[in-house]
């Protein structure tokens, strides 16, 4: 659905995002993470026919992005970063409108609302909304038209844990339903639990591309850490495939000495930081 | 079905921000003007009024809609749905053109005016220039200050050449300067219809043309490019 290839863009001449290359499939969530200022929106300004003058190619649904015509976002659903909506209109006049703009079948918005839990304020004005609920209409506001693919930039920034869990489901409901989704966001647990494939993002270039699972097992391996009291508190670790040769582990265990004891996988963050020398959040 | 639905939108935002509401008032504090002056003078007093504000309102209101859209990022959101050009610029100019319309049909009853066809018809084509001039200026600005900066100037260039011509003194360098026409066929003093309607014509397309340029680079501009 989505085919990168050899991408170039600068916003001032001085080269920014620098040879990116990457497809994505149907059914498939994929991630742009990385730090603050890496490329992540610049990147989907590009995919979504924002910016159309890079070098290289990108194909989207099959047509070139920089010679789209309009029918082009008939199939694409955009959740920008930022609200974008009519702030006197409440939300269910806001959805009707966008709603008169597309030729697809929609989705109907009381399906919609109650998908994120605003039914009962369908007919609150969007200016007396909270920023949750506006990343919340925002978000559906990207559904409306059933787009085959969809882009989303951080649409869990703002909400509660509820609200983000439910919004997770659906993301991974559409997934399931066969769209190609691409999902900007820099919270790593986000990454690791909704993405097929994530692209480490710094500096507008792509620094790794894998699943998060093959990332984290690819680097960092799992560890044990445990804690004793000698003197005070003391903690050791060690690999957890050489813990038969932690003699020190071995003796806390037989005297039962040990005060705890853990084994941590790495996490996303950690394989991040480790790739790229930088912290992610 | 697109059209429509940028048509209706434009129509209730109008509304919301009460667009209506202060037209209407107005309409009420140009009649007791109209009321107010000797017989002789109200037809020219009306086309005075109808010319100076609903006919050219346009350009003021255009700016603070696009500013709004700005603002609020909705323009982020057209951008990337499947609306023309055409019918975004379109759909602005038919709504405000129904409100210019009506209030100019409305004063030149009021006033008793013999050509009442002639001053809708007048009301009309100076609200499509002017809400057009509107959007070309509107589209490349992003602050209120800079908007009203731009705007009076185009609006001196516009206005004062038409009250040259009503007061009598006549020159015809402004034969078929756009807002000269407008005036002329708003107050009933169209003679020549049969090249004032096609150079008016000609304006607007001139018009469109440049409002057209300029929405699509203010689209593109969304992701950031300065044009
Ligand atoms: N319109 C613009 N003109 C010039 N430079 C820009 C423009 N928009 C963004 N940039 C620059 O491009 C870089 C990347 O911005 P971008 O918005 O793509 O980052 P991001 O990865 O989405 O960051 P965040 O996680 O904060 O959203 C930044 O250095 C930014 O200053
Ligand atoms: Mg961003």
């Amino acid at each position: 659905m989505i085919r990168v290839k050899d991408l170039s863009f600068s916003y001032t001449g001085k080269p920014f995002l620098e040879n990116i290359s990457f497809e994505v499939g149907r059914g498939e969530i994929f991630g742009f993470l990385g730090p603050s200022g890496a490329g992540k929106s610049t990147l989907q300004k590009i995919l979504t026919g924002l910016l159309s003058d890079y070098r290289g190619s990108a194909v989207v649904n099959g047509i070139e992005v920089k010679r789209h015509t309009n029918s082009f976002y008939e199939n694409i659903g955009v959740d920008f970063e930022f609200p974008s909506l009519y702030e006197k209109l409440t939300a269910k006049q806001n959805l009707e409108f966008f709603g008169l703009l597309y030729q697809r079948k929609l989705i109907t918005i009381p399906d919609l609302l109650r998908m994120v839990h605003l039914e009962n304020d369908a007919d609150k004005k969007v200016s007396d909304f909270s920023k949750g609920m506006k990343s919340r209409l925002n978000f559906i506001k990207a559904l409306l038209h059933n787009p085959d693919i969809l882009f989303l930039d951080e649409p869990t920034s703002g909400l509660d844990p509820s609200n983000s869990y439910d919004m997770k489901k659906i993301i991974k409901a559409e997934r399931d339903r066969g769209k190609t989704i691409i999902l900007t966001t820099h919270n790593m647990l986000d990454a690791t639990e909704l993405c097929d494939r994530v692209a480490f993002i710094v500096d507008g270039k792509i620094k790794a591309l894998d699943t998060p699972h093959n990332l984290i097992m690819s680097k960092g391996a799992a560890k044990l850490c445990y804690a004793y009291f000698e003197g005070r508190e003391k903690s050791g670790e060690c690999l957890l495939s050489h813990t038969g040769s932690d003699e020190l582990l071995k003796k806390l265990i037989s005297d039962n000495k040990l005060l705890s004891i853990h084994s941590s996988e790495p996490t996303l963050n950690d394989i991040f930081m480790e790739i790229t020398g930088r912290a992610l959040q | 079905m697109r059209f429509r639905g940028l048509l209706l939108g434009d129509i209730r935002f109008q509304f919301k921000y009460g667009f209506y509401f202060l037209y209407v008032l107005l309409t009420f504090v140009f009649i007791a003007v109209i009321n107010a002056v000797p017989a002789a003078f109200k037809a020219k007093t009306a086309a005075v009024i109808i010319f100076t504000d609903p006919a050219t309102l346009g350009i003021f209101f255009m700016g603070a809609i696009i500013l709004l859209e700005k603002s609020q990022r909705v323009l982020n959101s057209l951008a990337v749905s499947p609306i023309k050009i055409w019918e975004y610029i379109a759909a602005k100019v038919v709504s405000l053109s129904i409100i210019s319309t009506t209030v100019g049909f409305v004063l030149g009853v009021a006033a008793g005016a013999g050509g009442i066809a002639s001053v809708a018809l007048g009301t009309f084509l100076g609200s499509v220039l002017f809400t057009l001039l509107g959007i070309i200026i509107a589209a490349q600005t992003n602050s209120l200050n800079r908007f009203i900066i731009t705007t009076v100037p185009a609006m001196l260039f516009l206005m004062v050449p038409p009250f040259f011509e009503l007061f009598g003194y006549d020159s015809n360098i402004f034969n078929l300067y756009p807002s000269n026409i407008v005036l002329r066929i708003i107050a009933g003093n169209a003679e020549n219809w049969l090249l004032e309607i096609p150079a008016v014509a000609m304006w607007i397309i001139f018009f469109y043309v440049i409002a057209h340029g300029r929405v699509s680079k203010m689209l593109r501009s969304i992701g950031g490019i300065k044009l």
